[in-house]
């Protein structure tokens, strides 16, 4: 299990260095600079002064001496400062994770809860108009862009008279604020996870209840209710949860729209300004980040087969 | 689309409307009369849809830092605002200087710095008294590398000769200097700043109305008010009257549009359109709707390298095409027909019957004409590069678009952001490009990037030695009156002589503020000027 543990890390680590590459080379192919950016609105702003602080931050130097420096300052643990801001990147990407997290631990959990219970439910009613009204709400679930799903639930909240608190507050500050910040945008984050593991989950309960140990079971007496929970739900559960991961991946590309009509100070927040205003070291720093998260909730995931699954567990072990 | 609003003889009409329109706009609305006297007290709230990437004013000349700014700094000039000060018109207001005086030759001016202000109570500076060597400091540093350098481009020498004068000495004469050191970006800063004192980037230690008291990025800007702060009104009270600010950094229009109905913000700051007010309105009650022409507008410029646009004759034809007062009204709901100075500088952009006529009439036969006499006939096609600027400028685009095929020159639009479309601009890497001009507070601003050589906003490598002759000369004219002559007359030059860039469209601009709030005048420059003379009723 161990080995195979720090197989996937491994190469976690490779396609982290992969695509760190590919963001630094791509994006200083995009026209513009955080210079260009941060002197925009001044009439009064001389050829010299732009060269001056292109040299100060370093976009002067050719592209190979800039990422050499880059990736020597990471590997020491030293993400540098924002072009933009001048903070530290570690402490703008510490400051903004957490408020992503909290959002997308709490969509998947809503995912997941609504998921799973409307595809259970949706295979024990099979053929009958409760599945049949099930499956057509989760197609529109996933139809449904987040944007547009984002924008109707702050209007759709705003006709009937409430409206989210504002400024933000983390958790730890106001908890009853920061639950009324975070439950709306996490539902509309969450829809299109519960429909796709609704349906999954139909599927696949379907495909088990066919099993020959869920007719042995059934000719045993065991009540329904253990039937499809204790027994069909569990042997169920290896795609739902592959699925889970995947969408876990998706959720947190969601967030970066999610964010800002909610105005949520996280990462997809960030990340966003980060490109808008070329800051290079954020937007390699935010990318890396998004990607590490990646790396781990996929390794959770290939590990959690063994706990789900005996066979597999025999198999890693 | 727009032939149908071509025909029709319709554009006296909308030229006499537009000019209504103008006149009314030159002035913000003015708000009912209030007998009240102002109440101290109270929050309000503002959103600014960007952060403050950091506090350091020399870094960057963004509007989400200097806007965050002025609440907590001053200036040693100010813009003074009221009800018979026009958006965008500068009248200097005595800030950290209290008078000034200039030399008959025009060449040395000497402040006479405010006795009695003192710094906030924030350390390492904790309230000591303001002096010569803070503005000293602050304009050195500045010169020697601030976003602020180009303002200083006629300034020979500042000295201190004692702890309340400051004297600055010209190389030439520049009677936009007074002007200059009221520019949005030239907040005066303790000398602990550039001595190492603290971190500019994060502390913010002023002279100004409010005190920072918490910045949480991305979250809010919490200002309290400065117990010291020198100003006072008209009537003598003790300003700031607001007790405590907030700035919310809302980037998401519908999600701005939403806290406004929901009295979470007081006054709105950013863009809306008129379809957006007047959905605000129906669910605000008492809005104040308060309407200025814009400080940007869209401008076309034509690379003279994409050889057709190299000649005078295509880039009129194209500016005859174009019928402005139809787009603009059918997209953005009124505005004004832009200039080579835009409209929002009402006594310096050229009167509106002449920019109407120069820019606000479009002529299709003519412009046919005028591209058959200059070898294209036939027409010919151009990569038409558009920043994007939202919703209604790409409209705008398209509108363009079609205007310019129906004289038989087509417009493929390439979208670009707006960083990579400045990028392009500054590299000549383009045939033709829209975009939407910086918000420029002085005619001289708008001559020297767009049309001295090495200007930051001369993408079309103007290089004009009688032009430049004039727009030097116009710096040293101390007569008001002469001086608007001279830069009419400059502006009638350009569009003889250069046409280029076209100047398109200043959109209306509006500034809504909840019935709760008075004293409330926007004003263009950053900073909301008006800010500490606002008082709530509730």
């Amino acid at each position: 299990m161990l080995t195979f543990a720090l197989r996937r890390l491994v190469l976690g680590f490779l396609v982290l260095i992969a695509v760190s590459i590919i963001v630094f080379v791509t994006f200083r192919l995009v026209p513009g600079d955080v210079v260009s950016q941060q002197l925009s609105e001044a009439g009064a702003v001389t050829p010299e002064l732009l060269a001056q602080k292109r040299a100060q931050l370093g976009l002067d130097q050719p592209i190979l001496v800039q990422f050499t420096r880059w990736a020597g300052a990471v590997l020491a643990g030293d993400f540098g400062t924002s072009l933009w801001s001048a903070r530290p990147v570690f402490d703008l990407i510490g400051a903004a994770v957490v408020p992503t997290m909290q959002l997308a631990v709490v969509a998947i959990l809503i995912g997941l809860v609504l998921g799973l219970a409307s595809g259970v439910t949706s295979a024990l009613w099979r053929g009958t108009p409760g599945d049949l009204g099930l499956r057509v709400v989760s197609t529109l679930a996933l139809a449904i862009p987040q944007l547009w799903l984002g924008l109707l639930t702050l209007t759709g909240l705003a006709a009937v008279g409430y409206f989210i608190p504002l400024p933000y507050r983390t958790f730890l500050s106001d908890p009853v604020v920061n639950l009324q910040q975070v439950i709306f945008p996490a539902v509309a984050l969450s829809l299109g996870v519960a429909a796709a593991l609704s349906r999954l989950t139909r599927s696949a309960m379907l495909e088990v209840a066919e099993a020959d140990f869920m007719r042995a079971a059934r000719a045993r007496g065991v009540s329904s209710a253990t039937l499809y929970l204790g027994h069909g739900l569990k042997n169920a559960l290896i795609p739902v949860i592959t699925l889970l991961g995947t969408q876990f991946g998706h959720l947190l590309s969601g967030t970066v729209i999610i964010e800002r009509i909610f105005n949520i100070p996280g990462l997809g927040n960030l990340l966003f300004e980060a490109v808008a205003s070329r800051d290079y070291t954020v937007v390699q720093a935010a990318v890396i980040t998004y990607g590490l998260i990646t790396i781990i909730v996929n390794l959770l995931v290939d590990l959690s087969y063994g706990v789900v699954d005996p066979r597999v567990r025999e198999r890693l072990s | 689309m727009n032939q149908g609003l071509h025909a029709g003889g319709a554009a006296l009409g909308r030229a006499l409307r537009a000019l209504a329109a103008t006149a009314a706009l030159a002035l913000p609305f003015a708000p009912a009369a209030v007998a009240e006297a102002p109440r101290p007290g109270g929050k309000v709230t503002i959103n600014v849809h960007a952060d403050a990437p950091n506090f350091d004013p020399l870094a960057s000349t963004e509007f989400g830092v200097h806007s965050r700014l002025g609440l907590a700094m001053n200036r040693l000039i100010d813009w003074d605002t009221g009800d018979d000060i026009a958006y965008g018109e500068f009248v200097a207001k005595p800030a950290l200087a209290e008078s000034w005086e200039i030399s008959e030759d025009g060449l040395t001016y000497t402040f006479h710095l405010r006795q009695g202000v003192v710094w906030q109570d924030v350390a390492p500076v904790s309230g000591r008294a303001f002096t010569s060597a803070d503005v000293l400091a602050t304009y050195e540093a500045m010169r020697a590398g601030g976003v602020q350098k180009g303002l200083f481009a006629a300034v020979d020498t500042i000295t201190a000769p004692d702890d309340h004068t400051i004297v600055m000495t010209l190389k030439r004469k520049n009677v936009v200097l007074l002007q200059n050191l009221a520019h949005q970006n030239m907040w005066i800063l303790p000398a602990e700043a550039f001595s190492g004192g603290y971190d500019r980037n994060l502390t913010v230690i002023g002279t100004g109305p409010w005190i920072i008291e918490r910045n949480e990025p991305g979250v809010v800007t919490h200002y309290v008010r400065n117990p010291t702060y020198f100003g006072k009104s008209d009537t003598g009270d003790a300003l700031p009257y607001l007790d405590e600010v907030d700035i919310l950094p809302i980037k998401d229009l519908n999600a701005r549009i939403t806290a406004f109905r929901g009295g979470q913000i007081d006054i709105w700051f950013g863009p809306l359109n008129l379809t957006q007010m007047e959905a605000i309105k129906a669910a605000v009650p008492g809005l104040q709707d308060v309407r200025t022409i814009s400080n940007t507008q869209g401008e076309i410029f034509l690379n003279p390298a994409f050889a057709p646009f190299a000649d005078l004759r295509v880039r009129q034809a194209m500016n005859l095409a174009i019928d402005r007062l139809a787009m603009g009204e059918v997209i953005r709901g009124g505005g004004a027909v832009g200039g080579v100075v835009g409209p929002a500088l009402a006594r310096q952009t050229l009167p509106d019957d002449e920019r109407i006529a120069l820019y606000g009439t479009p002529d299709p036969e003519k412009a046919r004409a005028l591209l058959a006499e200059a070898g294209f006939a036939d027409g010919f096609t151009f990569e038409f590069t558009v920043l994007n600027y939202g919703e209604e400028f790409v409209r705008e685009a398209e509108w363009i678009q079609q205007d310019l095929a129906a004289i038989g020159i087509t417009a493929e639009i390439k979208m670009v952001d707006t960083v990579a479309g400045q990028a392009l601009g500054k590299e000549g890497n383009f045939q033709g490009m829209y975009l939407m001009m910086s918000p420029f507070a002085e005619a001289n601003e708008y001559f020297t990037t767009h049309y001295l050589k090495g200007g930051i906003r001369n993408y079309t490598g103007i290089d004009d030695p009688a032009l430049t002759a004039l727009i030097e000369e116009q710096q040293g004219i101390v007569d008001p009156a002469a001086r608007q002559e001279k830069i009419w007359e400059i502006q009638r030059y350009i569009a003889a002589t250069h046409q280029n860039p076209l100047p398109v469209w200043a959109a209306v601009l509006l500034h809504p503020a909840q019935a709760r709030v008075h004293g409330w005048h926007p004003m263009l420059t950053q900073g909301f000027p008006s800010l500490p003379e606002v008082w709530v009723d509730q």
